[in-house]
């Protein structure tokens, strides 16, 4: 070969190592353009979210007449057509109606190796549906309120909700669920007729949800999906702990309530052998949630409520969901936050409209407010 | 006009094809990420149509510095205008020249994802629109370093 032909090939070796260039940046671009569109979406949705002053201006609206004509201007507007409630109960049914098909949307938006975990999430429209039939049965209310507050947005369907609100029994409810997902309620109803307290069904159902969840994510390398749900999973176990300390439960008695799953189910265990809920906080030193936990414990002191501390834990779970958007803007992340985010939204409207129905003033609504 | 394909113009013509093809890729791969975030932002409002447009076009710069950079080589071999003699040591030259404007017009990529953050953070907040754009600007600085170089390239075998 003749020195042409041996620049020739030196040419197209330096040509074809240009082109090798570009596969790193391909698979970059890979990584990144599945979300493109679902985060930049999220973020237009994020900018119709009540926030910062909107939320400020909803705190100190004269009444909830005003809440209500504010939401007439948003994007709840639609859903507030043909209401069967009125005053909070009216708001709070217009609240999730939206956030049911907020979570049929983001599901739709997110890629194929999450749908599944994004589509178990949004079961959680069962739970609050058989929680509310359980609640309306034990207390006796008729059928037609109980339907009312329904919101057939999970995998049972309006009849299968309907046809249970008719049911004269807690106990019927639950045999009723005996060929669905949700049949270890038959477990915990032994528990629930021994004491009448609704506890144990509520976090039996608590347990197959995020459980449930948590099984798609446990095996997947999506981390900042896997970092929100095992907060989700904690909150819900400490939550179930301290009110069992509170109401002076024995372990043993919701050991089968908590749910196998999130961080810190061990320590948090171990925890509970402590006396009264502030030991239990101080036992839990050392976690990522002592912090927010320590500091609602002179307000749970004063009040002998652990209204404080669940605050507490839902603000340290949003502000988390928040924070992994932030964190990692291309990906999973933005779908997290915003549905943390809304997730706020629907418990601070919520608050706000039952403080304005009954009459609290504007500091105390603030203070059970979240704002991030 | 019929130039005379020596060794010299055919590393000039491959100069030219190099600066032109990678940064119509990183154009053409920074706009499409550019856009489905405009497009995901329009699906939501459509009324942010406009600034989404403006920072969509940003990476589209790089694919005219190439454009500038391959018309410029040609211009300087003789393909276009005036024949003039090119050596293979001169035509190596402006095969780097080319090679210089191709390769910095892949920044577009990274422009493309940032202007598609801005784009996303303009929905939430409409008054980032303007610090949206100057942080999608930076990655056009080294494409202009790119261009430069080739230009001088040009210029220091005096060709232009």
């Amino acid at each position: 070969m003749d020195l042409m032909g041996i620049m020739y090939l030196e040419i197209i070796a330096g040509i074809a190592a240009l082109f090798l260039l570009l596969i790193p940046l391909v698979r970059v671009a890979r990584d990144i353009i599945p979300y493109v569109f679902s985060t930049a979406r999220i973020r237009a949705k994020e900018s119709k979210l009540i926030q910062g002053d909107k939320l400020e201006d909803l705190i100190t609206a004269d009444s909830l007449t005003e809440v209500f004509s504010y939401l007439e201007t948003t994007e709840y507007a639609r859903y507030m057509q043909d209401l069967m409630l009125t005053g909070s109960e009216a708001v709070e049914r217009t609240l999730l109606s939206q956030m049911a098909d907020t979570y049929v949307e983001v599901a739709a938006m997110v890629p194929k190796n999450v749908q599944s975990t994004f589509a178990v999430l949004a079961q959680v429209w069962d739970v609050r549906n058989i929680k509310t039939v359980l609640r309306g049965v034990q207390e006796g209310i008729p059928s037609d309120d109980i339907r009312a507050h329904l919101l057939p947005a999970g995998e049972l369907d309006q009849k299968e909700l309907y046809d249970m609100a008719e049911l004269n029994t807690v106990a019927d409810v639950v045999s009723a669920l005996e060929e669905t997902r949700y049949a270890v309620l038959l477990e915990a109803l032994p528990r629930y007729e021994e004491a009448r307290n609704m506890f144990h069904l509520e976090t039996a159902l608590d347990r197959v949800h995020w459980e449930s969840t948590w099984a798609t994510v446990e095996q997947t390398d999506v981390v900042p999906l896997k970092k929100y749900l095992a907060i989700c999973v904690d909150t819900t176990n400490l939550k179930t702990l301290f009110r069992a300390k509170k109401e002076e439960l024995a372990l043993d008695s919701i050991q089968s309530s908590l749910i196998s799953g999130g961080s810190v189910l061990k320590t948090a265990m171990k925890a509970f052998e402590e006396v009264d809920v502030p030991g239990m906080v101080l036992a839990l030193e050392g976690t990522e949630y002592y912090s927010a936990l320590s500091n609602a414990v002179p307000e749970y002191e004063q009040t002998e409520s652990l209204i404080a501390v669940e605050n507490a834990l839902d603000r340290y779970m949003i502000i988390s969901g928040r924070d992994i958007s932030i964190k990692q803007p291309f990906g999973i992340g933005p779908l997290v936050g915003f549905i943390a985010q809304k997730e706020a939204e629907l418990r601070n409207v919520r608050a706000i409209a039952r403080g304005k129905e009954a009459g609290l003033s504007v500091d105390e609504i603030r203070n059970v407010v979240i704002s991030i | 006009m019929v130039v005379e394909i020596t060794m010299g113009v055919s590393l000039a013509a491959l100069g030219a094809g190099i600066a032109m093809g990678l940064s119509a890729i990183g154009s053409g791969i920074g706009v499409g990420i550019a856009g489905a975030a405009g497009a995901g932002v329009i699906a939501e409002d459509p009324d942010k149509f406009g600034p989404a447009l403006v920072l969509q076009a940003l990476p589209q710069t790089q694919g005219i510095y190439g454009f500038l950079g391959a018309i410029l080589i040609m211009i300087g071999t003789g393909i276009l205008g005036d024949v003039v003699a090119v050596p293979v040591e001169v035509g190596i030259v402006l095969l780097g020249a080319g090679i210089s404007v191709g390769l910095a017009g892949i920044t577009a990529i990274g422009q493309g994802i940032t202007a598609a953050s801005a784009i996303g953070a303009a929905a939430k907040t409409p008054e980032t629109f303007g610090k949206g754009m100057v942080l999608s600007v930076m990655s056009e600085t080294f494409a202009v370093f790119g261009l430069l170089v080739a230009i001088l390239l040009l210029v220091g075998t005096g060709l232009i």
